[in-house]
């Protein structure tokens, strides 16, 4: 599902990915570890399209993410690096994300209610006014609704309580086992997460 | 992009300019009417009729209210929240700027609409045929292309909103000089065309300029 080879990328001011080369089937769950400035947050921005890398290939779903942007943004779903809106509710987000991204048309959408139910948001509210373990769950509500074939995490389990946590492992297993590749960073002092079946860990490359 | 558009129409429905702007196109105008509507319109305006001079009244609301709609409702997001918001929804830069700018076209011909009924009665009283009026109103909606266009081309290229609605206002303001100097369904076309090819080209662009998140991001 996703493909990453030598992938490289460079800022103005550093190298922030050298040669990596990794590879995530279906149904796998893999977490990114690593100190701040190791690359995570830009890795998953590479995936997801969010920026180009500098040299290197990835594939997602086989669609080569350099050469077909938009084709592989229907294959991928990013949560935890901001909503991309700012005039909506909980429930008119979640609807959006579930039916852009239906294949065919509207009705065969998720239905967002009982997943708004399942995460314990209160429907009504805008997203704007949500507090940050809230906009996280919200996100992880969207990649499920999204129904995308890859599933990227931001830090997804970081912030939330005790009930939020298992209820998102739960979400994120039930995506895996309808057999969504997911890739997610985390903090390298997290406590060890059952949802997570194997683990990269990237350094940081420096200067 | 029927998700996007609605999506887009929610959030101006949800800002009360839209609203406000039709009670104050529709309180004015009509309230024109009531005062002046004896025949003969304003005594110092000349020779005009009272339907001609609705007409006036009608073109400078227009020409103030359809470019602060276009500007004060559009949806919030722009640049790097454009590109994540086409990411979550996978929906290409291009055709959220087309929603984006289909939305604000309908809520602006909304407004035109509602000083219909005002014009129809401006017409009986005024004993001109309804095909004038009707062919005139077809006119008047070129000018929502103008402002849609105009704002949203703006509001991509400056942050402030205030920009986006002067340059609307201006371009506006001279589709209606304009208008007034020749007959409006022979500009109207050629004014939607333009409109139309901006909003075409805006889309495009955004493609390759709302690609990526900009460089400073990273």
């Amino acid at each position: 599902m996703i493909r990453a080879e030598r992938l490289s990328k460079v800022t103005a001011r550093r190298t922030v990915l050298s040669e990596i080369t990794f590879a995530v089937e279906k149904g796998d769950a893999v977490s990114i570890a690593g100190p701040p400035g190791s690359g995570k947050s830009t890795l998953l921005r590479i995936l997801a399209t969010l920026m180009p890398p500098t040299s290197g290939r990835v594939e997602i779903a086989g669609i080569d993410v350099t050469a077909r942007p938009f084709d592989a943004r229907k294959k991928v779903f990013l949560s935890g690096m901001g909503l991309g809106c700012h005039d909506m509710t909980v429930f008119e987000f979640l609807r959006l994300i579930a039916s852009t991204r239906a294949p065919g048309n509207r009705r065969t959408a998720v239905d967002v209610a009982p997943l708004i139910a399942r995460v314990g948001l209160d429907a009504a509210r805008s997203v704007t006014t949500l507090t940050a373990s809230e906009r996280r769950l919200v996100a992880i509500a969207a990649s499920i609704a999204s129904r995308a074939d890859v599933l990227l995490f931001s830090e997804p389990l970081t912030g939330l309580d005790m009930s939020a946590i298992e209820c998102c492992t739960s979400l994120l297993s039930e995506a895996r086992a309808r057999g969504a590749a997911i890739l997610a960073t985390t903090d390298v002092d997290a406590p060890p997460s059952p949802v997570w079946s194997r683990q990269i860990h990237l350094e940081a490359v420096g200067a | 992009m029927g998700a996007m558009v609605l999506r887009e129409l929610h959030v101006i429905g949800r800002r009360g300019a839209l609203s406000a702007a039709i009670c104050v196109h529709v309180t004015l105008l009509t309230g024109y009417l009531l005062a002046w509507g004896n025949g003969n319109g304003i005594p110092v305006a000349g020779a005009l009729t009272v339907y001609d001079q609705t007409l006036v009244v009608e073109a400078i609301l227009l020409t103030i209210l359809l470019p602060w709609i276009a500007a004060r409702c559009v949806a919030a997001e722009r640049g790097d929240d454009l590109v994540v918001l086409s990411v979550v929804t996978a929906i290409p830069p291009s055709r959220v700027v087309l929603a984006r700018a289909l939305a604000v076209i309908t809520a602006l011909v909304l407004v035109i609409a509602s000083g219909l009924p005002t014009l129809i009665l401006a017409g009986r009283i005024a004993a001109v045929r309804m095909s004038l009026v009707a062919e005139y109103e077809f006119a008047l909606f070129s000018l929502a292309f103008v402002s849609s266009a105009t704002a949203l081309t703006w509001r991509h290229a400056c942050p402030g909103r205030v920009i986006g609605w002067f340059a609307a206002a201006l371009s506006t303001a001279a589709v209606v000089s304009a208008a007034r100097m020749s007959p409006s369904l022979v500009i109207a076309p050629v004014v939607t065309a333009a409109a139309l090819c901006a909003m075409g080209l805006l889309a495009l662009r955004a493609d390759v300029s709302l690609r990526y998140l900009a460089e400073r991001s990273e």
